[in-house]
């Protein structure tokens, strides 16, 4: 065979082989066997061994399986989120024409039932004076008047707890407090109120708002009937993340047989907070007034259970038309 | 007494003119149906006291209010409205409005109103009275304004937001109640100088200031 004698083998711990200009002494002569091309490489001249091939560990997570798995998870997510993510959308925005529509209505009603009912009363008031005292329909036509004032009190209300302008604790404050100094200003109940300067704009959902009002209103009934109170204090208080309503008056306290009428407000009362998730607490003794306290849990905007729809709630707050002139 | 009064419905305007006719003292000389002909009509008329519905289509009662009081700064304007939104209410009063009353009230409740506004101002409910304040406050941490509330009239307005009555007011502060009126007119008046400008910019659409109040007629 031929053998050119120039080819050295570098053995395999020489390090910086490749720098040298010259071969070291005692580096073995290569014994070249073949060119390639020339070589029958079919009946091998040697067969050397050769450590046994084990088989190269794949762990599962290379498998082709698990890898298909995972990108089918991942998939499935990124469509879900999409899925939510349009149901979320299209969901506020039917509340907002919900919300939109509800307020339309409201206002139809302030309008047309509010006008009629206005005139009604007036027509009623004309008709009265032209009737001579003492006759017998001076006092139907008086009491046509005062029944058709009463109803639009109560529109009042109505479209007050479904307009969701007016949605906030600040909006109900201002509410319950208009409500009890004009509904005890023909009692010889002084009304006092103790409401901070700046209550939170939490808003107070329609239930919420809607059953407070109704709880408070029930209160103040009571007390102008039952208490003969000279004074009913109503304060207002957000602590603690809770709504509290306080109504105290120096009326007669807890009688010992309290008229039923009265035991039935009350559990009116303590119905109408638990079905809001608050809380009614009633105390009193005979001769030192009576504290009624309605405390109701509020949710404020930013704890709600998905952040998404807290983030578009808010997006959606500070698109809200700001107050108009009307 | 002569009596104006701005109502669009022409129904509710007859029996109001009918109604306050009745009333002893008082007379109604003119009604107008709607904002723009009360401003052409009023200056020439000059009653004594204005009465304005608040829910009017085109120019509403507001607006009208502000710019009657341009033309007609010493007559009293007292706002029929059907609700008792306070919110509504209150921007009226910014306004130039000295009162307000509800549509619904009695004859006698109504006779009140307008000697209240007669004397310089209604009585202000407790959510009135809170706003008042909340406004003047507002007004002062913006810039140093000269004609803020004196204490007194904080005091007032105070005690008006606790519920209290003129009455009840001019016991405590220990004044008679003419004093206590004194008091509550000047308020009005310093918050109607005050919300004018702001009260212009919003109703009006312009930020001009309450000097040049664009005419009303642009027909």
């Amino acid at each position: 065979m031929l053998s050119d004698p120039s080819w050295l083998v570098v053995p395999t711990e020489e390090k910086n082989w490749t720098t040298r200009g010259e071969p070291k002494a005692g580096w073995k002569h290569a014994h070249i066997v073949a060119f390639a091309g020339k070589f029958d490489w079919a009946r091998p001249k040697r067969i050397l061994s050769s450590p046994p091939l084990l088989p190269r560990t794949i762990y599962f997570w290379q498998r082709g399986w698990f890898l298909f798995s995972m990108l089918s998870v991942i998939v499935v997510a990124v469509v879900f989120s999409i899925r939510q993510g349009l149901k979320l959308t299209v969901q506020t925005r039917s509340q907002k024409l919900l919300e939109r529509e509800r307020d339309r209505i409201a206002r139809d009603i302030h309008d047309e039932l509010g006008a009629g009912l206005t005139q009604l009363t007036l027509l009623g008031e004309l008709v009265l004076r032209e009737t001579p005292p003492g006759a017998a329909t001076r006092e139907q036509l008086d009491s046509l008047c005062g029944k058709t004032r009463r109803l639009l009190g109560t529109m009042d209300e109505l479209v007050w707890t479904v307009n969701s302008r007016r949605d906030t604790v600040q909006d109900f404050a201002a509410f319950v407090c208009e409500y009890a100094q004009e509904f005890l200003s023909s009692t010889p109940i002084r009304c006092r109120l103790d409401v901070p300067d700046h209550l939170p704009p939490t808003p107070l959902d329609l239930p919420a708002r809607r059953n407070l009002l109704l709880a408070v209103k029930e209160a103040v009934r009571n007390v102008a009937k039952h208490s003969g109170a000279t004074e009913l204090f109503l304060q207002i208080r957000v602590e603690d993340e809770k709504l509290v309503v306080t109504l105290e008056d120096n009326g007669v306290g807890f009688v010992a047989k309290t008229a039923r009428s009265a035991r039935n407000g009350l559990r009116n009362m303590g119905e109408r907070l638990s079905d809001i998730g608050g809380v009614c607490r009633i105390a009193g003794a005979p001769e030192k007034g009576c504290r009624v306290v309605f405390s109701l849990p509020l949710h404020p905007p930013t704890l709600t259970k998905n952040p998404l729809a807290a983030w578009f709630r808010k997006i959606l707050r500070r698109t809200r038309p700001t107050d108009s002139a009307e | 007494m002569r009596l104006a009064l701005v109502e669009d419905v022409a129904e509710m305007r007859e029996s109001w003119r009918q109604l306050i006719d009745g009333l002893p003292g008082f007379h109604c000389v003119c009604t107008c149906a709607s904002g723009r002909e009360a401003l052409r009509v009023l200056p020439g008329i000059m009653p004594d006291v204005v009465i304005m519905d608040i829910q009017m289509p085109g120019m509403t009662g507001i607006e009208c209010t502000l710019r009657l009081k341009e033309l007609l700064p010493r007559t009293p304007i007292l706002i029929l409205t059907v609700s008792a939104d306070t919110q509504t209410v209150f921007r009226a009063l910014e306004a130039g409005a000295d009162g307000y009353l509800l549509k619904r009230s009695r004859p006698d409740q109504l006779q009140t109103a307008i000697q209240d506004v007669l004397e310089g101002g209604a009585p202000m409910t407790s959510e009135i009275a809170r706003r008042v304040v909340a406004s003047f406050r507002q007004r002062a941490a913006k810039r140093d304004e000269t004609a803020g509330l004196t204490p007194r009239e904080e005091e007032v307005l105070g005690y008006l937001s606790k519920g209290f009555a003129n009455k009840e007011i001019a016991l405590k502060m220990s004044v008679s109640y003419e004093t206590v009126r004194d008091h509550l007119r000047n308020i009005y008046e310093k918050l109607h100088v005050h919300s004018r400008t702001e009260a212009v910019a919003r109703y009006l659409g312009s930020s001009s200031t309450a000097e040049t109040l664009p005419p009303a007629d642009e027909e």
